[in-house]
């Protein structure tokens, strides 16, 4: 391969926070080649990426791209040099057509107006060459997540980027978007383009990169030719010590009803009905997997089930009782906890420290105290208990949890939420962006709740946690229930991909099992 | 562990600085404006040290900011930009002249009640544009700050007509009955037994902040409230109560000024006091243990400034502009913000070594 087109020389980063996201990290790019950046989240992915595109500054190193240093440019002057990334959050202007989402900010002009022949037929010539097959004239608001994606790629080709960045790009999609994304990324690396691919799916990462660079808690670890390493050492190098990526567990003894939705139906603020006539049940000792393409529903179930709107229809019966339009203390105090799918926004107050994160639901117990008043030492004493029996690593529990990487603040999340001591646990998306180490931790935990009887309900973008985890699956879609397996052993991600793109659908006395 | 402890510091050396550079400030004006500079400036900085009297004056000044500090701490707490604590105080003054001109009790019974007028007519005060906020999304600041005025003009309404004295050219109340008023505690000042009240109420401010689930929660409301309700908490109701709390104090604090230092109702328009309490809050870091020593350096700055400005060709107005200068530089992050980088980073550097 031999000349290089990008060459990231010792950066190293430290934010405002006291966080080392990078020390003296290399990263050498050869042109033509797919290049996977691999490591945990919290390893320094994101930050290699945003100061190789200037939007962060870095504390040390240079960075030479095609033959020149571009050290201290802006992210305007990056671009037109032709890096062009396709970030996790797509950059789109929902509103306004795809061509013109495509030429914002570059519009070709004829006079004073734009010149939308011109604009359109841009779109089209690249559609073509690159085989991204997307009508330039189609709204982005009724695009699906792998048409979005494939917008942004011709956005960044549209720039004539030499080196594209892809930041965790099929983590929204499903396996046969998936494999159409890689066909064309094979296209684009036969065209003479040069892809960095962010991921932290090994075998997606075996399957079209052929080299990889892993990062872990900020440091270069190596890098290697895909040809000759197998999947375990990649996940050896992650996280610095063999994990199993497969999860064994006992078989399931499911007990009584625990759980018991029907028709439930929520309408959102758009009046789009978000969860429409969704009935399932779940039993004891059960962990049932919610799988879908994100966005279909799955996050507004969880929601409503622990009582964030006070406007969804149906019933939730949970032991026997009507969960529907209970405040979320008395659904908490009936024995239910949640994890929610974003843990900065929702699961945690950055800005406070550990032990205040810990006691959020347990404030008005009367283990906490000492006639009536709060005790610092009962609280310290049973924070620092979850904090050892959690693995959650701090510096102590004052320190701010906004300080702690991913994994530890989701641990501080599943540690509160575990230790109530639910009989249901809802757990919405609880590994993601997650490293490897702090994942394997959290299954263990589920599976640990399913066989003390306890009832899981888990949703999840990962197929491989739900296949991992669930006994029985439901796949979303629109809103609505699109399947119900009562054994997981029986589907692939294959099949459950159909189900989750709507192209199978089960009839709804089937969903009842 | 050693920059651990530094960078704790860093909070408190800002704030010095922030008032270091004020001060700076304040002399270099001095020395432009005044004839006999040094004079003015010993005035200014140990003029209120010269005498019993003039450090009570400092204590005297302290009590009602130290009333408002609080309250404007509690306000905020919970994550709302409240300002009706300065109306607060006003219309608790004005309840508790009400009470204590219509009761006709033995004095210690009719003082506490007018107290507790005074209490429960600044908690009623500050619960509205947060009542407002929760049922009707009405912007809190935005009420808050034309309650204010509502406060003045009824307030004045009430003592106009009812309670004005025929006998004062102003608009001043009735003397209080005999006996209804916080006793003087030392003689050759002003100190009174309402100090007692103050600092009762700073023990409780912050067992309330720092050891009940209430304070627990309305911290937890103001740093994520999207994350209070999923712990389950009330978030109307907190907010509510935090209101009421701060209100209660604000407007305790009126009816402590006004029994402390007058023997009738006699201000003629909002007093600033609780604007002066958004100042307190933000040099005591939003802690109630600290309010007594920011209360204690603004009364200090303006006693000083008083002295200066009878003393010398200083116009007290320059204390305006100093309080002015002290609140920017404090609200100013950036301060040493180069210097707390710096720790962080070494500290980072020295846990990297140490893992």
């Amino acid at each position: 391969m031999g000349n290089d087109i990008l060459k990231m020389d010792k950066i190293t980063k430290i934010y405002g926070n006291g966080v080392m996201a990078n020390k003296d990290v290399t990263l050498t790019v050869s042109k033509g080649e797919i290049h996977a950046l691999m490591g945990e989240n919290g390893a320094g992915k994101s930050t290699l990426m945003k100061i190789l595109f200037g939007i962060e500054d870095k504390d040390s190193g240079s960075i030479i791209f095609d033959g020149q240093s571009i050290d201290g440019k802006t992210p305007a002057e990056i671009i037109a040099a032709g890096i062009g990334m396709v970030h996790q959050h797509f950059m789109l202007v929902d509103s306004l057509k795809v061509y013109e989402n495509v030429i914002l900010g570059m519009e070709p002009k004829k006079g004073l107006a734009i010149n939308k022949k011109k604009a359109i037929q841009l779109v089209k010539d690249l559609s073509k060459k690159y085989n991204l097959n997307v009508n330039p004239l189609a709204r982005v608001s009724d695009l699906s997540v792998g048409l979005k994606q494939k917008v942004e790629l011709i956005k960044v080709l549209a720039r004539n980027a030499k080196l594209l960045i892809l930041d965790e790009p099929t983590a929204v999609l499903t396996p046969q978007e998936t494999q159409e994304l890689f066909e064309q990324l094979i296209l684009l690396k036969d065209n003479g383009h040069t892809i960095i691919f962010i991921s932290h799916k090994i075998k997606e990462v075996k399957r079209i990169c052929n080299r990889i660079t892993v990062l872990r808690r900020g440091s270069l670890v190596g890098t290697m030719d895909t040809a000759n390493s197998t999947e375990e050492e990649i996940s050896k190098f992650m996280v610095g010590r063999d994990v199993i990526l497969k999860m064994d567990k006992k078989p399931a003894i499911f007990g009584e009803e625990l759980l018991c939705v029907r028709n439930l139906t929520f309408e959102n603020q758009n009046h789009k009905k978000a969860v429409n006539n969704v009935s399932f049940s779940l039993k004891k000792g059960q962990i049932l997997g919610v799988a879908g393409v994100e966005g279909n529903g799955q996050n507004e179930l969880a929601e409503c089930i622990f009582g964030f709107y006070n406007h969804a229809e149906g019933e939730i019966l949970f032991k026997g009782k009507n969960l529907l339009k209970e405040k979320i203390l008395d659904i908490r105090k009936a024995g239910v906890s949640y994890i929610p799918e974003d843990r900065i926004s929702t699961g945690v107050a950055t800005k406070v420290s550990v032990w205040e994160n810990l006691v959020a639901d347990r404030i008005d117990s009367t283990a906490l105290r000492t006639k009536k008043l709060l005790s610092q030492d009962k609280i310290h004493t049973m924070s620092k208990k979850l904090i050892d029996d959690f693995l959650i690593l701090c510096r102590n529990d004052n320190q701010e949890v906004g300080m702690l990487s991913g994994g530890n603040m989701q641990k501080v999340v599943v540690a509160r939420e575990f230790s109530a001591n639910p009989d249901l646990l809802i757990a919405n998306q609880p590994t993601r962006g997650i490293d490897v180490g702090a994942n394997e931790f959290i299954w263990k935990k589920i599976i640990e709740l399913r066989d003390q009887g306890k009832g899981v309900l888990l949703i999840s973008a990962d197929l491989n946690e739900i296949l991992e985890l669930s006994d029985s699956i439901m796949v979303m879609c629109d809103g609505e229930v699109a399947g119900y397996f009562e054994d997981s052993k029986q589907m692939s991600e294959y099949e459950l991909g159909l189900y989750m793109l709507g192209l199978k659908k089960q009839g709804s006395e089937v969903s009842e099992a | 562990m050693k920059t651990k402890s530094k960078l704790s510091y860093v909070e408190a050396l800002r704030t010095c600085v922030a008032i270091g550079v004020s001060l700076l400030i304040v002399c270099i004006i001095v020395f432009i404006i005044s004839d006999a500079p040094i004079l003015a400036l010993s005035d200014f900085l140990f003029g209120p040290l010269t005498s019993i009297r003039r450090f009570g004056n400092v204590i005297e000044a302290s009590v009602p900011l130290m009333f408002t500090g609080l309250a404007v701490i509690l306000l905020q707490r919970a994550g709302l930009f409240n300002l009706a604590m300065e109306g607060a105080f006003f219309i608790g003054s004005v309840a508790a002249t009400a009470v204590s001109l219509s009761l006709n009790l033995p004095p210690l019974l009719t003082l506490t009640c007018a107290l507790a007028a005074g209490a429960v007519a600044g908690g009623i005060t500050c619960a509205i544009p947060t009542v407002l906020k929760v049922k009707c999304e009405a912007n809190v600041l935005v009420t808050s700050l034309m309650l204010n005025y509502i406060c003045l003009y009824f307030g004045m309404y009430v003592i106009v007509n009812f309670f004005q004295d025929p006998k004062m050219n102003s608009n001043y109340s009735y003397k209080f009955g005999k006996g209804v008023e916080l006793g003087k505690l030392f003689s050759k000042t002003r100190i009174n037994s309402g100090i007692l009240i103050c600092i009762a109420c700073i023990i409780i401010v912050w067992l309330l902040l720092n050891k009940t689930s209430f304070g627990y929660k309305i911290t937890m409301v103001g740093k994520n409230p999207k994350m209070a309700k999923y712990s389950g908490m009330n978030i109307g109701k907190l907010v509510i109560g935090s209101s009421i709390v701060g209100g209660m104090i604000a407007g305790l604090g009126g009816a402590v000024d006004l029994f402390g230092m007058y023997q009738r109702f006699q201000y003629s328009g909002l007093t600033g006091y609780g604007w002066d309490g958004i100042l307190i809050a933000i040099v005591a870091r939003q802690k109630a243990q600290y309010v007594p020593f920011a209360a204690l350096f603004l009364a200090y700055m303006r006693t000083g400034a008083d002295i200066m400005s009878r003393n010398s060709d200083i116009p007290s107005e320059m204390i305006k502009i100093i309080q002015a200068i002290v609140i920017v530089l404090i609200s100013a992050q950036a301060i040493l913000s180069g210097y707390k980088k710096k720790l962080i980073v070494q500290e980072a550097r020295e846990s990297e070594q140490g893992a």
